[in-house]
């Protein structure tokens, strides 16, 4: 008795143990025969229900909110939805893995021109066909390069853009109040709203007290030397990292190198800026000035936020009205490696029609005609700055200046990899900003297609 | 009538019978541990011989066998010489500092006294503490601006360096953080081991008239000796394999002044996809760890005294 329990609790571990190790054996499959397979095990099956699985980065509040959001498609096409939340930090390490390992979502997010490998990959869906026949579902009205921004040359759309826009600056009113030092609001009103009153107003709040962060150019939870934190200050000055086709590095210029030792003397000589490194967030009211996204505006009105605050929109460089200022496109793609691939585009083309695109606008601007136009895109109510605010900061500003986009290469995440290491170097001392600069070219060219 | 040759050969028939059905059960007893360290540990590693000899990219649907290559290009590649030189710091920086320390700590708390628990758990509570946030806790202790050390020393006029974002001062800092936390484990080795040590020794050394610095050197550090090398062992390989705190603290930055070969893999596997390439890195660091091991192996001949 004593060995026959013994062997069935030995057993039993080692069933465990196998168990645990199954995973979804997906095969490797062009995205034509995917579909083609996905259909015939798509919930069309009568009685059978599917799941989805969906990978976004963001909070519980989110993931809820858009499980709520599907509702309707799930009962229409007799499925289910679960919401895996990935920090973005980690979003796309992770996407890859499972993608490598056959064990990721459905459906996906991807962004910021990092959708390149995985759209030469073969890994996502083109949907081109599917939005073109639906004439309800209204593709012109997607702004033109923002819906092309996925096609690498053979005309595709592998992932319908949901997010986009202009970065604006957030400050604590409360703290330029206490140190009596003029707002950005009041230089926006007086047309003296630059990089220089910027950068001038950091070290004012800074010699007011050391301990409070002046200003910030990075976004929450982004890498602090990221190719993004510096785009629009560049362009603002008619410098950039590369040039409008992504195939050469242009930094090197005299404009470039003058706006690079114009952020070092923030961090450095004038102070005030945060250091790189330091991710201390807007909302903990220890930063005067950060320049975030529109959803962040969400994080602020919803957070125990014990200060005012205010938005105005990105400073003035030496170019004025011609600097474009820089924006990144998150969107939805379907995983063309996946059994429900076709379920998985029907979801991509629901969640980004009009209604959803809307009704979603207080968290994301899209680069959809009839969102940008509306007004629940600037009356957003309670615990929000006022609607004319966020129109100057948020939508004004595009239509005033323009946009651009870093334009994804098949080596984006190596360019980015080898731009931040060089600009930490550049930080930290350990090179001038002419041979960091000078190294990161010699860097970036091996990369550029 | 059965001949001696048959009662032989039937009653080491039997036994070998009875060693076959014992052999039997403990088979069957760890089988659950042998499918788990065959599956987990086994088969990975042959996963990754096999890669390292491949352009596998995680991007990539198709993979194709490119033998050596990868190892030919890592001779080439700059990040890999500077990994390595970093890796050997980080070794060389916390080896010895980890061993006087704990060494120290454990002199000091073997004896009972008032509180004495009070100070082992507190030397001790690193070592329970999870890696990441480990890291992450003296990342903020470490912050240029507003980190508690700096804060510390502006309240007394100085002006604290960018202890994360110095080239200089990464690695060093990573070390004093990865050598705080592994205090306690090997503190209680060598706790052990002087504990063992024959009260006789001492008793007979004090009325010869040794003090007790040479007590020490002459009867405490020859009979802990295997715990040395015992020690020894264990931090050098955890040296060469350290990555959560490279990760929480620095990130392999200033550029990639504080990378160190795990991180490297990490990397190059999962932020630049190169499968096969982070497989051969990974190899290069299995037989690094190896040679490393047998060296000292081989070496504890010459140094390590066992009483019998």
């Amino acid at each position: 008795m004593k060995k026959l329990s013994c062997v069935l609790l030995a057993l039993a571990m080692s069933f465990s143990l196998l168990a645990g190790c199954s995973g979804n054996s997906q095969k490797e499959a062009s995205s034509q025969n995917s579909a083609e397979n996905s259909s015939e095990s798509s919930s069309a099956k009568a009685g059978e229900t599917t799941e989805l699985k969906i990978a976004i980065w963001g909070d519980e509040a989110r993931a809820a909110a858009y499980k709520e959001t599907l509702a309707p498609f799930c009962e229409a096409n007799n499925c289910t939805v679960s919401i895996d939340l990935i920090p973005i930090g980690d979003y796309f390490d992770k996407l890859a893995s499972q993608l490598g390992a056959g064990t990721a979502p459905d459906v996906f997010w991807l962004a910021d021109a990092k959708e390149a490998p995985f759209i030469q990959g073969d890994w996502c869906v083109n949907l081109r066909e599917k939005l073109e026949s639906d004439p309800d579902y209204h593709l012109e009205d997607f702004y033109e390069d923002a819906i092309n921004s996925t096609d690498y040359g053979d005309g595709g759309i592998y992932g319908v853009p949901f997010s986009f826009g202009a970065r604006g600056i957030f400050y604590n009113k409360t703290l330029f109040e206490e140190a009596g030092v003029k707002t950005p609001q009041e230089c926006v009103a007086d047309g003296t709203w630059t990089y220089e009153t910027m950068f001038d107003l950091t070290k004012q709040i800074h010699e007011y007290d050391s301990t409070k962060i002046g200003v910030k150019l990075w976004c929450v939870g982004q890498i602090t030397n990221g190719v993004q934190n510096f785009a629009d200050i560049l362009s603002a000055y008619g410098a950039n990292l590369l040039n409008e086709d992504s195939t050469e590095f242009i930094l090197d210029s005299e404009k470039g190198l003058a706006v690079t030792k114009m952020v070092y003397d923030a961090i450095y000589t004038t102070g005030g800026h945060a250091k790189p490194g330091d991710d201390t967030a807007f909302v903990s009211g220890n930063v005067a000035m950060a320049r975030e996204t529109y959803s962040y505006m969400k994080s602020m009105a919803n957070g125990d936020i014990e200060f005012e605050w205010d938005v105005v929109p990105q400073p003035y460089g030496g170019e004025g009205k011609n600097g474009k200022l820089y924006t990144g496109y998150a969107y939805w793609c379907a995983n063309a490696s996946s059994k429900q691939a076709d379920l998985a585009a029907e979801l991509v083309k629901y969640i980004t029609t009009s209604e959803n695109l809307l009704a979603w606008c207080s968290t994301f601007m899209s680069p959809r005609t009839s969102v940008m136009e509306s007004d629940k895109i600037i009356n957003l109510g309670d615990g929000y700055p006022s609607a004319d605010k966020v129109k100057a900061a948020f939508v004004d500003s595009i239509e005033e200046r323009g946009l651009f986009t870093y334009r994804g290469t098949s080596q984006w995440t190596l360019i980015q990899t080898v731009v931040e290491q060089n600009y930490e170097m550049i930080w930290a001392g350990a090179v001038s900003i002419e041979d960091g600069v000078a190294q990161m070219k010699e860097d970036v060219t091996a990369l550029l297609d | 009538m059965k001949t001696s040759t048959e009662i032989l050969s039937q009653k080491t028939k039997k036994h070998q019978s009875l060693n076959y059905r014992d052999s039997k059960w403990g088979y069957l007893f760890i089988m659950p541990m042998l499918l788990g360290f065959l599956i987990a540990t086994v088969f990975p590693i042959i996963a990754t011989f096999a890669y390292s000899m491949t352009n596998k990219n995680m991007m990539s649907r198709t993979t194709d066998f490119i033998w050596l290559e990868n190892y030919i290009k890592l001779f080439s590649d700059k990040t890999f010489k500077n990994t390595l030189v970093q890796t050997l710091q980080f070794t060389l920086l916390l080896l010895p500092t980890n061993l006087i320390l704990t060494l120290a700590l454990a002199t000091l708390l073997k004896d009972k006294f008032k509180g004495c628990g009070f100070f082992r758990t507190a030397v001790f509570t690193p070592v329970v503490t999870s890696v990441v946030v480990w890291g992450v806790l003296w990342k903020y202790i470490f912050q240029s601006d507003n980190g508690l050390i700096n804060a510390v020393l502006r309240m007394v006029g100085i002006t604290g360096p960018q202890w994360l974002m110095n080239v200089d001062l990464a690695i060093p800092v990573s070390v004093f953080v990865t050598l705080v936390k592994g205090l306690g484990m090997n503190m209680i080795i060598f706790i052990g081991a002087m504990l063992e040590v024959p009260r006789d020794y001492y008793e007979a050394s004090s009325l010869d008239g040794a003090t007790k610095i040479k007590q020490f050197f002459y009867i405490t550090l020859p009979n802990i000796a295997p715990s040395i090398f015992l020690v020894l062992i264990l931090t050098t390989i955890g040296s060469l394999k350290v990555f959560g705190q490279i990760k929480a603290l620095t990130e392999g930055g200033p550029g990639t002044s504080s990378y160190v070969m795990v991180y490297y893999i990490y990397q190059t596997a999962f932020k630049n996809y190169k499968f096969g390439y982070a497989s051969a890195i990974s190899v290069i660091l299995f037989l690094m760890i190896v040679a490393l091991t047998l060296l000292q192996w081989t070496m504890r001949k010459r140094w390590v005294y066992y009483e019998d």
